[in-house]
């Protein structure tokens, strides 16, 4: 089969792979139809994340097509078409029996830091992702949702990862009506986060990010404000003015470790002295009001980074993070999507397919041609 | 160090069959593995196995041109020690 592969920083190619196999009777084989390139996988591509082996696929976000299965899997069968949440969860331990299935300690059992992710470095399990023609899902009956009739795959597509990553942040945020919320971030989780905080009460929500054409997108919430920062002197000063000199009830950091706009902290992580640049999550810190609550879903990675803690600790703020639990916000925000409060597939600004793969990282990586979300297709589908 | 008894064994190919460690950069990586996350010479170990695996895919994928090196350092090497 053709597949990504990842050759180091910067470099990778399309190749051909060993179709894979059932391995586990709880595995199944998935035919991939769709498969997303996330903000998330230019941590990888860029050599950030730690354990990233030559030759691994990258690709958490896909739908696919079921081939095979294993004897144990009882509730998919060979042509189910299913979305599967980027989190590899067995669903019974002690964390996915709480819905922390991102914690899930048998899916990636040999690390204390997290649970398994498709195609996302050996630090978080090894496995192969699903920028391929086929991919093996483990834990057949746990993660994987069948696709209704009548949707789309690029419908529920984002299920995988990004929609539910937005939706869990404003809720991190606890949210109550009338809220100001701080959004920092516009790229597809960013955006996703903005909606989500509109539905879940936000008086105001304001969208900050420095690339014009993603505010842009931001833009497509009639409510939503925009503030660049490129164009303020000092963006946590604006955000203040904004909100009566007391700050935003509730920040969300939807950008992670390769966040523009503080040149010190670039050159701290191109140098390896922190893991990639944290400043926005100072910002946001900043940002908040005295008691007021920050969420975190931009990545960021072992093992420290320079965040004003004592910032945080003073104003007594909540502080919430974490990688998405996928599968516990699967079936509401399907129902959000069929009845049209959101429709993901609106962010997808290129299709290409699977070969394209490298200039599609490029692309998306240098923010070309206006790229929000670009969406691989492989070739057998 | 483990902390937890997981109840499902190996689900997971991550010292397995997807990229084996091997060469250098696996010894790093087996390393690595032997420190507890808590500390951040895992990471570091971590790290510079990945860009040690870099350069031993460079060199396994063009053995002529590492060949070609090798054998133009000799001979550099050869003809600076018999001009001295």
């Amino acid at each position: 089969m053709r597949a990504v592969s990842y050759r180091g920083p910067s470099r990778l190619r399309v190749v051909d792979k060993p179709e894979p196999r059932i391995e586990d009777p709880g595995d199944a084989v998935v035919r991939i139809t769709r498969t997303a390139i996330c903000g998330s996988d230019l941590h990888l591509y860029h050599g950030y994340v730690p354990d990233t082996r030559v030759g691994s696929t990258f690709g958490h976000e896909f739908t696919g097509v079921v081939t095979e299965v294993g004897f144990a899997v009882e509730h998919l069968g060979p042509g189910d078409r299913v979305v599967v949440p980027f989190n590899i969860a067995c669903g019974h331990c002690f964390f996915c029996t709480r819905e922390l299935y991102a914690a899930c300690e048998n899916s990636n059992p040999h690390s204390d830091l997290m649970g398994g992710v498709y195609g996302y470095s050996h630090t978080t399990g090894g496995y192969e992702g699903g920028q391929a023609e086929y991919v093996r899902v483990p834990f057949a009956d746990i993660g994987p949702m069948k696709i209704p009739d009548g949707m789309s795959d690029e419908d529920v597509l984002f299920l995988s990862d990004i929609l539910p990553t937005g939706y869990q942040a404003a809720e991190m945020g606890a949210i109550e009506r009338d809220d100001t919320v701080v959004v920092f971030g516009c790229g597809p989780v960013g955006l996703f986060a903005q909606q989500s905080a509109w539905l879940l009460g936000a008086g105001r929500v304001i969208a900050v990010d420095e690339v014009e054409y993603r505010l842009e997108f931001a833009r497509r919430q009639p409510r939503t404000e925009l503030v660049n920062f490129a164009e303020v002197d000092d963006v946590v000063a604006h955000l203040k003015r904004l909100t009566d000199g007391r700050g935003a009830d509730v920040c969300i950091d939807a950008v992670g470790l390769e966040a523009s706009g503080s040149i010190g902290h670039r050159l701290l992580g191109a140098t390896m002295l922190q893991a990639g640049a944290a400043h926005v999550v100072g910002w946001a810190i900043d940002a908040a009001r005295r008691g007021g609550r920050l969420s975190i879903v931009g990545v960021y990675g072992p093992p420290w980074n320079l965040v004003p803690i004592g910032t945080a600790m003073n104003k007594g703020l909540t502080l919430r993070m974490g990688q998405c639990n996928v599968k516990r916000y699967m079936a509401a925000l399907l129902e959000h999507i069929r009845d049209g409060r959101i429709d993901p597939k609106a962010i997808i600004t290129h299709r290409l397919p699977l070969e394209a793969a490298p200039e599609a990282y490029e692309m998306f990586a240098h923010k070309r041609d206006d790229c929000v979300k670009c969406v691989l297709m492989p070739e057998a589908a | 160090m483990r902390l937890v008894q997981r109840d499902v064994v190996r689900p997971t190919p991550v010292f397995g069959t997807a990229q084996p460690a091997r060469g250098l950069s696996g010894a790093l990586r087996t390393h690595a593995y032997a420190i507890p996350e808590h500390h951040a010479r895992h990471w570091f170990f971590l790290i510079v196995a990945d860009r040690v695996d870099v350069v031993e895919a460079w060199t396994r994928e063009r053995p002529a041109t590492v060949a070609m090196l090798l054998g133009g350092t000799i001979l550099a090497a050869a003809w600076l020690a018999r001009r001295r």
